[in-house]
């Protein structure tokens, strides 16, 4: 169970996120959605413990992970991606994989093992070999998730895992994500397409300027009238 | 006794500290503009300590007037030093280009010790050979008048800096070099252009450093050393952070001198300086203008 | 450890491996049929190696650039020296004491830039100011010899490294030489070392993958300077002099930091092989130089050497192993798998 209580972050005069509180556990994909500048990148930061909140908390089960360094935080189980992909371009990508897989496995032969299989589950097995300086955007997009899922998360925070990707390479990574939340690790994604959100969606959130405007099934927040001015504007609103 | 000491130390410092800032404000001026570290900068002051020395010694002209044949020079040696050898290091990693500038600064100081060997030699210009008394404070005309010229020289520069489309094209490259470029500006012109500034600088510097101090080789590394201290105690990239930080090495190295710690001095000042940048990297000026 | 073996030889290739243990072997067995001459150009070589890798592992695999590694080196040098002089400490009792120095002072510098934060260019600075600081203390310091610096005075014994030849010193430095490169192969594939390459390339991407960066970067830089140490005390064993101008100069640092750059920081081989050429490019400049009769001619040689390293810099950015790696991953990469498309990105 992951808890958000209150959470609001201030840089000097200026209001990323304001009083946010949610709930989730790892049975249902949790979708964070709206325009730009609304706050979610903040929100994630706060979540995987590279950003303090200014007031509010963050609860994993017991633990209290807004107070821990970023490191401990994935440690704990929750493990972020970032929007902008950050391979190690000088390591292949089982290399790549296996930085992740050292942070529980005990050992070398271990850590290669669970690396390799995370590889397979992600689809980059054939191009394990390669430098990950090499690799097309989507690959790019599945090594950043295998890093992250090598270190076993509870929890993995997907930051606009789907930015840069045509439709059919969306689908591709939707369908990856599917399998790996149906192994019983909990999904929290922040997207902008709208037809990921009606897919993985089971329980979506919206924000604008900081705070939750809308909270329910994909269908539900899609055709609120918060989230349509959110995303429109308000002359737009009439035409519904 | 101890305050004369003091008032002594300070206007002494001052004088200094002017020195010192128009020594680093050329370096902090690059670093700005190009981002680049210019290591060596502290081998070019100790050329045109040398070109000053030599200028003096065959025509027996004023040093301050033979500066005004090596400044234009200086000023073009920076210029194709940049665009020609410099810019090609910005290719390789981040940190090998401190390397690349500590590489060019050896090269330069050993090519003055093959010409000059590592003998000191003195520029006693006659006529600068004269004391100020007034009450406690003795000072000597070398001082005053090096102190006087690097002031009007960092007066002209502030205004060149604010006043002209070049300052401005300076200043627009070292707040954002991508949009520098979309507006149009050529930043690598203008990167090569900053450093030719710098080693003009970096020739009066000489020039009024010659007067003051004996020239050997070893000079080179510690003028580059004290370039880096006085811009970062200051603020990187902000000229008036350059005075700021010279005012202030000047008047610690002055102070420790007068009072006995002279050797010490350095040691205090570099001291000094990793507690800004633990604290306050962006240096002094940063804090005081919040 | 055999995997780890294993999958590090088929990566870097067994050939260069074996090259080296080829290299180690000749050079231990021919050593006492050479020229003495010859034989001290190498020992100085393998121990610009040996510094050159200790620094290699806060510079080269972490990534982070330190300029005042001379302060450790000293720490070494210094601590034979005084304890020889003021306490008759046989050599061998004065490195395990130079080492505990060092890896405490090393603490306490990497806790505090790391807790500060201190990156790039403002580290490499602040370890320069503190290796300066460390010069100006010396050189006025009466007890530490000032500027002339110190002689060791001539003790009896192997325990005092006394052997009556230089030779012993080159099957020494060899033997830290293979030790730490031994050290560093496996260290490559053990968590710490993966652990580095990723703070290195991506600094926040391996906190996000559970690495505790500012501990590994502590830990890197404490190893390194108790190495470093190492190498100063086994220095002052075969020269019996300390001065700072030496040992406390960016000199001194220099030679270690050109040697891995040449050889390929991050690399276990590359700082051996850098720092070898390092110290025989500088013998053969200074040799031609004399060729040619005055000194100021040795200048010229230094200034060629200043240049030997801006090129170096253009030329290798990786270091030379650093690029034969870095080419053979790549082959290996697009010959490799089978129905795989690669396209650059």
């Amino acid at each position: 169970m992951l808890n958000v209580e209150n959470v609001s972050v201030r840089f000097g005069g200026l209001v990323a996120v304001d009083n946010i509180s949610l709930r989730t556990a790892t049975d249902s994909i949790l979708c964070i959605i709206g325009p730009n500048g609304a706050g979610k990148t903040t929100l994630f930061s706060v979540l995987s413990g590279f950003l303090k909140p200014t007031s509010g908390r963050v609860r994993f089960n017991d633990l209290e992970i807004s107070s821990m360094p970023a490191h401990r935080v994935s440690l704990a189980g929750v493990s972020r991606t970032f929007q902008i992909v950050r391979p190690f371009r000088d390591l292949t990508v089982l290399d790549n994989v296996m930085v992740g897989a050292f942070a529980k496995a005990s050992g070398y032969d271990e850590a290669r093992e669970r690396a390799l299989a995370v590889l397979n589950e992600v689809g980059l097995y054939k191009k394990r070999d390669f430098l990950a300086s090499y690799l097309t955007l989507p690959d790019l997009k599945r090594l950043e998730v295998a890093k992250t899922l090598a270190t076993q998360p509870v929890y993995l925070l997907l930051d606009e895992v789907m930015a840069g990707l045509n439709l059919p390479e969306q689908h591709e990574v939707a369908a990856m994500i599917e399998k790996i939340h149906a192994r019983g690790i909990g999904v929290l994604l922040v997207e902008h397409s709208l037809a990921m959100v009606q897919r993985l969606g089971q329980h979506v959130i919206c924000m604008d300027s900081g705070r939750k405007i809308a909270e329910g099934t994909a269908a539900e927040v899609i055709r609120s009238e918060a989230v349509q001015v959110a995303y429109m504007g308000v002359g737009n609103v009439q035409a519904a | 006794m101890l305050l004369t000491l003091l008032l002594v130390g300070v206007v002494s410092g001052v004088l200094g500290g002017l020195i010192l800032a128009l020594l680093s404000t050329g370096f902090n001026l690059a670093l700005g503009v190009s981002r680049v570290v210019n290591f060596q900068h502290g081998a070019v002051v100790l050329w045109a300590m040398y070109a000053s020395y030599l200028l003096w010694e065959h025509t027996g002209l004023n040093p301050y007037l033979g500066m005004l044949f090596i400044v234009p020079v200086a000023f073009v040696i920076g210029y194709f030093l940049h665009r020609w050898l410099i810019a090609r290091s910005l290719d390789t990693p981040e940190d090998s280009q401190i390397l690349f500038s500590i590489g060019l600064l050896i090269a330069f100081q050993y090519l003055a010790q093959f010409f000059f060997s590592t003998d000191a030699r003195s520029l006693t210009e006659e006529s600068l050979q004269h004391s100020f008394i007034a009450g406690p404070i003795f000072l000597q005309y070398t001082q005053i008048v090096a102190a006087l010229v690097s002031l009007v020289v960092l007066v002209l520069l502030h205004l060149m800096l604010t006043r002209t489309n070049l300052g401005r094209s300076l200043h627009a490259c070292a707040q954002n070099p991508t949009g520098a470029r979309v507006a149009g500006l050529n930043v690598e012109h203008l990167s090569a252009v900053a450093l030719g500034i710098a080693a003009a600088c970096a020739a009066v510097s000489g020039t009024a450093l010659a007067t003051l101090a004996p020239i050997f080789p070893e000079r080179a590394f510690e003028y580059s050393l004290v370039a880096v201290v006085v811009s970062v105690l200051g603020g990187m990239g902000s000229m008036s952070g350059s005075i700021l930080g010279g005012l202030i090495v000047g008047i610690i190295i002055a102070v420790s001198q007068v009072t006995g710690y002279g050797d010490l001095a350095m040691a205090i000042v570099y001291a000094l300086v990793f507690l800004i940048f633990l604290v306050r990297p962006t240096g002094l000026i940063s804090a005081i203008k919040r | 450890m055999l995997s780890k073996l294993t999958d590090s030889f088929r990566q870097q290739g067994a050939a260069l491996w074996l090259g080296a243990a080829a290299v180690v072997v000749v050079a231990a067995v021919a050593a006492p049929w050479i020229n003495p001459y010859y034989t001290r150009v190498m020992t100085m070589g393998l121990l610009c190696g040996y510094l050159a890798a200790s620094w290699n592992l806060i510079g080269g695999y972490a990534g982070q650039m330190s300029l005042g590694h001379a302060l450790f080196f000293a720490i070494g040098s210094y601590s034979v020296a005084l304890l020889a002089r003021l306490q008759d400490v046989p050599l061998v009792a004065a490195l395990p004491i130079a080492v505990v120095l060092s890896v405490a002072l090393a603490w306490i510098i990497a806790s505090i830039c790391f807790r500060y934060a201190l990156r790039g260019i403002y580290f490499a600075v602040g370890t320069l100011l503190l290796a300066e600081i460390a010069r100006i203390l010396v050189i006025n310091s009466d007890t530490l010899g000032r500027s002339q610096g110190l002689q060791i005075p001539a003790m009896e014994g192997a325990r005092n490294f006394n052997f009556g030849s230089d030779l012993p010193f080159f099957y020494i430095f060899l033997a830290m030489a293979v030790a730490l490169a031994l050290f560093c192969l496996v260290l490559e594939r053990c968590k710490l070392g993966y652990d580095l390459v990723a703070l290195r390339e991506q600094e926040e991407g391996a906190q996000a993958l559970g690495v505790d960066t500012n501990a590994i970067k502590r830990m890197s830089f404490v190893i390194s300077a108790g190495l470093t140490s190492v190498g100063g005390v086994v220095y002052a064993g075969l020269v019996r002099y300390v001065e700072p101008g030496y040992d406390l100069s960016l000199t001194i640092t220099l030679f270690m930091v050109m040697g891995a750059v040449l050889g390929g920081r991050g690399t276990a081989l590359g700082p051996f092989l850098g720092g070898v050429v390092v110290v025989i490019v500088q013998e053969l400049l200074i040799t031609v130089g004399s060729q040619f009769g005055t000194t100021s001619v040795s200048a010229l040689a230094q200034m060629i050497y200043g240049l030997f390293f801006v090129v170096v810099l253009l030329v290798f950015p990786r270091g030379i192993v650093g690029q034969l790696l870095h080419r053979r991953i790549d082959r290996k990469a697009t010959q490799g798998s089978v129905g795989a498309t690669v396209e650059a990105s």
